[in-house]
């Protein structure tokens, strides 16, 4: 039991390894903390992918897969030539030094009941968890898992991303361990976190920083033991560096920048439905957002392409299969009263559930988008909200939209918050005159 | 932003996150299927866990299973379908698809397997 321990971390060090050197080449204006988060997020993606490839390889056990990694990271590698040199960033203020000591704490707190048991929760027992070990024991994807009609509760549509990516740990761990599996959540949580530090403190400064990493790591909506086996933990990774590879690319279009939205995107999208919408809304906002600047379609292609690639791949391989939570009829002409009806449902239950119960941090994150001074990551503002507003829509148009926004909307709305944190932070760096000059 | 932090500090359940600390080291230290059988994933049914051991320890791992159980909670069917995985598990209509018919507190269908299947029993198809 203790090595399995063991070898799952080992499995998590090698994948964030692994993605790093892939990565490599887009690494350029990066710092040391981002570089392990998009090497975690890549890495997971980069498993995620060899595994079913592997998997036709008549060889059992972890080799196949640690020499077809390694293969792809050495060519990345070798690709970026070397790792790029880290830009020279102020030194971390006392200030932020408590803060991260802080918000190390609320990491600790959440890490503890992360892997406090067994993956639990009904969603990770019925959809995440059941794909990935039955692909971890049967050595392939079955077809069962988009075709049984007695698995038709597990969601047969959802991306195969998460399933994979504890299968393939679990293959290079040596065994199928769900408690020493939940390790990957911390280190997910972990990515976020050091992801949102490194970015902010060289577009914000180190206090503004510290303070969205605090304010991401006591969030304890999303970093809870009910999290572990979910898809929100490591989807809010996905949207943390998808929005910071938006704003990059938004300040200045480079070969590396354009890397990093295109490996954060295709990542994101492979784990939720929800970060197809994000990467398209993200599209849309670089082609219309950056107004007469040449070259602002092939950027925004970098993030249209790889949000739509795993649902086309997933698609082409299996079919097209329905989501069974929503009704899509609900958009004839005939049913469009139904259809207002149900916002309208949504809407009161959202007020009486979230909003006003919520209503004492809304009302402060109010003062201080007035009390704050524009920034840059303000262009984050619409992409957030027209995500928000889509996700208030497919609650609308689910078969129990009561039901949907009750269980399912709070969750993935809290998936959002570290990325919304980068704006704060932003905004905190701008207004308090710490932010640095960017880094070219 | 310290309101902010300040409610969202509030919303961790400390008592529950005291009883998980306490647990880890004990948790940790079990083979996971014991484990599961401890904690949240069986709450509503401790009992459901050993059935489901005894069950996947007698039936072979490409076997599809049909499930009976006294209640259409579809945590007894979720539980199942996970820890039996990569079994297939099929409901009570799909019978004659089945391989083995797992009753839970209850006489399974079907020629008796001699495993031992705590809270329940298990059946082959004849």
């Amino acid at each position: 039991v203790t090595i399995l321990w063991g070898t799952v971390l080992v499995a998590i060090v090698w994948t964030a390894l692994g993605g790093s050197a892939l990565l490599a080449a887009a690494q350029k204006d990066l710092s040391g903390s981002e570089r392990i988060a998009w090497g975690l997020s890549t890495g997971l993606g980069l498993q995620a992918f060899l595994l079913p490839l592997v998997d036709r390889v008549p060889l059992t056990g972890p080799l196949p897969l640690l020499a077809a990694g390694a293969i792809l990271a050495a060519l990345g590698l070798a690709a970026g030539r070397g790792f790029p040199p880290r830009p020279a960033l102020p030194a971390i203020g006392p200030a932020a030094v408590l803060l991260l000591l802080i918000a190390a704490a609320a990491f600790a707190v959440a890490a503890v009941a992360f892997v406090s048991e067994p993956m639990w929760a009904n969603d990770y027992l019925a959809i995440w968890g059941l794909k990935g070990k039955t692909i971890f024991f049967s050595g392939s994807i079955p077809a069962r898992l988009f075709h049984d009609p007695a698995l038709e509760w597990s969601h047969p549509e959802y991306p195969l991303g998460l399933p994979l990516a504890l299968a393939a740990l679990a293959r290079i761990a040596g065994g199928w361990n769900d408690h020493a599996l939940s390790l990957l959540y911390p280190a997910t949580e972990a990515a976020t976190l050091l992801a949102l530090f490194g970015y902010l403190r060289r577009r914000a400064g180190s206090t503004a920083a510290a303070a969205a990493t605090l304010l991401s790591a006591a969030f304890f909506g999303l970093y809870r033991a009910f999290s572990a086996g979910m898809a929100e933990v490591p989807a809010a990774l996905g949207f943390v560096l998808s929005a910071e590879a938006f704003l990059d690319l938004l300040e200045g279009d480079t070969r590396a920048r354009r890397l990093r939205a295109i490996a954060a995107t295709v990542v994101l999208a492979s784990l939720k439905q929800e970060g197809l919408v994000w990467g398209v809304i993200l599209a849309g906002a670089l082609a219309l957002g950056t107004r007469g600047r040449a070259g602002r379609l092939a950027a925004a292609a970098c993030f249209l392409i790889p949000a739509i690639l795993p649902a086309a791949i997933a698609t082409a391989l299996r079919g097209p299969l329905a989501d069974r939570d929503l009704d899509a009829t609900l958009a004839l002409p005939s049913r469009l009263a139904e259809l207002a009806r149900n916002g309208a449902t949504v809407m009161a239950q959202m007020w009486r559930g979230e909003i006003l119960p919520l209503a004492v941090p809304l009302g402060a994150l109010l003062v201080f988008a007035i009390a704050t001074h524009r920034c840059p990551a303000d262009r984050l503002a619409p992409v957030l909200a027209v995500q928000l507003l889509l996700y208030i829509c497919a609650c609308a148009f689910a078969m129990d939209p009561a039901w949907q926004e009750q269980t399912a909307l709070p969750r993935i709305i809290g998936a959002l918050w570290p990325a919304a944190t980068i704006l704060i932070g932003e905004r905190l760096g701008f207004s308090c005159g710490s932010a640095p000059p960017p880094v070219q | 932003l310290i309101v902010v932090l300040v409610c969202e500090a509030r919303t961790l359940d400390r008592d529950e996150w005291r009883r998980r600390a306490r647990a880890l080291p004990v948790l940790v230290s079990m083979p996971p299927e014991r484990a599961r059988s401890h904690e949240s994933s069986f709450g509503f049914d401790r009992n459901f866990a050993p059935f489901l051991e005894g069950v996947r320890r007698a039936t072979p791992a490409g076997a599809t299973i049909a499930l009976l159980v006294p209640t259409a909670d579809t945590r007894y069917l979720f539980a199942a379908a996970y820890v039996l995985a990569p079994r297939r598990i099929v409901g009570t209509d799909r019978l004659t698809e089945a391989d083995f018919a797992a009753a839970y507190r209850a006489a399974a269908p079907g020629r008796p397997v001699s495993a031992a299947i705590p809270f329940g029993s298990l059946g082959a198809r004849p």
